[in-house]
């Protein structure tokens, strides 16, 4: 393959092994066991950053591969990921009322994580949905509203 | 839609990755775009009429 399309495929290559030089890096600075036997705060922080320049990344790298396919595959992926997110998040609704109310305490008794572990569960699942529902609204916005 | 794209490049005796090429296009589009699972946009369908050298409407029809 030639031209200005696969030019756009071997930036995004790089820019992927990138993104995976990164993780790998970060999971190297923060675990117990790393290079720099990080803990407590400093291995919070560390994480963090680690969590938000891989973001940062990632963004570059989902705007990049936007821009290098033609307009079947990104109609594909738009349906992909409306169909399948919208799927997927409906499949977990029940996983997270069963879980968030002792579901897991009832299948094994052994298994019992307490009020605040629920709570946190609650937080966790509730986080990405709602940054999504913000994104979401935003660009939405965004298209509405931005001079043509 | 109903098109002759398959029928339009099987007489230039090409392949779907030739007229992907001429088209800047992926391969995977042609073949979305010759079975029917996909309507191109005007800008494409112009471009697919142009590299034949025939109108829309004698490629692609309701």
């Amino acid at each position: 393959m030639t031209g200005p399309r696969s030019k756009k495929f071997r930036t995004l290559t790089i820019l992927g092994i990138g993104g995976v030089a990164i993780l790998t890096g970060l999971f190297v600075t923060v675990s117990k066991h790393g290079a720099f036997h990080l803990t407590g705060m400093p291995r919070v922080v560390a994480a963090t950053a680690g969590m938000a320049l891989l973001g940062g990344w990632w963004l570059v790298f989902a705007f990049r591969l936007s821009g290098a396919m033609d307009e079947y595959q990104r109609w594909a992926e738009h349906r992909a990921w409306y169909v399948g997110g919208l799927a997927g998040l409906i499949v977990s609704l029940p996983v997270y009322a069963f879980v968030s109310l002792g579901g897991l305490h009832m299948l094994n008794p052994a298994t019992d994580a307490g009020p605040v572990a629920a709570r946190a569960f609650g937080s966790g699942y509730m986080l990405p949905i709602m940054m999504q529902v913000l994104g979401a609204v935003t660009f939405a916005l965004w298209a509405r509203f931005a001079r043509r | 839609m109903k098109n002759r794209l398959k029928v339009l490049r099987a007489e230039r005796d090409w392949s779907q990755a030739d007229l992907a090429q001429r088209l800047d296009v992926s391969r995977q589009s042609v073949n979305a775009i010759e079975t029917g699972r996909y309507d191109p946009s005007l800008p494409l369908a112009f471009r697919i009429a142009r590299l034949f050298d025939l109108p829309i409407e004698a490629i692609f029809e309701d």
